[in-house]
């Protein structure tokens, strides 16, 4: 753990097996791609085992299995109607996936798949290619409308439509650095304070003590937000694409 | 025996057409129901700050990034640059204001539904 003491340090990626290139391609297991699997595993096994009595009456595990599937259909419901029903198994994927490492996250000596801008940017590329491309399968080229605001006179549009196509283009960063953001934020502060406790050593390292502990219930809070966030948006940008308005 | 079964099994499917009934009625209310009232987010202070914060800088680095790949492609440096920051920085502040109009429906549609402190007690 001698590089363990700056607080970026639990962001670095380590190569755990080593697999040769294949077409310039490297596919070694890093500790990124195992987070994501056993993140992937986890899901799966809770919603698979929560399920497997499918009692008419739930207990605990189906409880939370069933709750979490009426929150996302709640949540598409309200935000797309029911023509966003077909893309519950895509939005629901993503919510518990973007859940599930978060709080993976939160488990000491893990690493945090979400706190690495290339795999939030990743997930929220796959939102922003899948809205478009359902807005131009929906509307075919009606969908280019959407780049143009009503009521607007001619000489206007030359000006509004660019910064429109560039107000949708921002989507997927804003999406992806608010996600990536909060996790390496919250992650880097508790290391920081960890720290402190160190360095202060019994008498003084209380205090920071005291507020780590505070700091975990924060960003426990946060890491629900944060999958909350992520997933209600892609619902709201979603609903723009099937209905065609701001 | 045969009879008084017939007759159970009578009503019981008119109280099951009646529910069938029931059940459909509240789906349709469910459907109709408008994507305007969509869930909202939770705000804090520091929440809003970072969303709007995020807004702005991700249309000036988006406009930014575009220009300067189009220069590079084109070989015009600083005319695409300057374009797309500028339209960029517009970008930005569009969906800071669209935000912000967002969030200002949400907590009037709050203090509508009598709940107007829900906005700042959330989180």
């Amino acid at each position: 753990m001698a590089q363990g003491h700056s607080p970026l340090a639990q962001f670095e990626i380590h190569k755990l097996v080593e697999i040769s290139p294949i077409g310039g391609v490297d596919p070694s297991l890093t500790n990124s791609g195992l987070f994501m699997i056993i993140v992937a595993t986890l899901v799966t096994g809770f919603l698979v085992v929560g399920m497997r009595q499918h009692a008419m009456i739930p207990g605990r595990w189906q409880s939370m299995a069933e709750l979490s599937y009426e929150f996302i259909a709640n949540m598409i419901r309200d935000n797309v109607g029911s023509e966003g029903r077909r893309y519950f198994p895509f939005i629901f994927t993503l919510f518990m996936f973007i859940l599930f490492a978060n709080l993976v996250g939160m488990v000491p000596y893990t690493f945090t798949v979400t706190s690495h801008i290339i795999v939030t940017f990743a997930l929220a590329a796959v939102v922003f290619i899948g809205v478009t491309l359902i807005g131009f399968a929906r509307h075919g080229l009606g969908f280019v409308k959407y780049f143009v605001p009503d009521g607007v006179p001619g000489y206007l549009l030359v000006l509004l439509v660019p910064i429109e196509i560039l107000s949708y283009l921002t989507r997927p960063i804003s999406l992806s650095v608010r996600l990536f953001a909060n996790m390496m934020a919250g992650h880097t502060m508790l290391k920081v304070f960890g720290g402190f406790v160190v360095s202060l050593g019994f008498i003084g390292g209380w205090a920071p003590l005291a507020f780590i502990v505070a700091l975990t219930g924060l960003e426990l809070g946060i890491a629900f937000l944060q999958a909350y966030v992520f997933t209600i948006l892609s619902c709201i940008y979603l609903n723009d694409a099937v209905h065609l308005h701001h | 025996m045969t009879l008084w079964y017939a007759m159970t099994e009578d009503k019981d499917r008119a109280s099951l057409r009646k529910l069938d009934r029931r059940l459909r009625k509240a789906q349709k209310t469910r459907q109709d129901r408008l994507p305007e009232d969509r869930t909202r987010l939770p705000n804090t202070s520091m929440g809003l700050a970072l969303r709007l914060g995020v807004e702005l800088v991700t249309g000036l680095a988006v406009g930014g990034g575009i220009g300067w790949l189009l220069d590079q492609w084109l070989g015009t440096l600083p005319l695409f640059l300057l374009l797309f920051f500028f339209l960029g920085a517009a970008a930005g502040i569009m969906n800071v204001f669209r935000t912000a109009k967002e969030i200002s429906l949400a907590a009037e549609l709050d203090e509508e539904n009598g709940n107007g402190d829900a906005t700042d007690s959330g989180q």
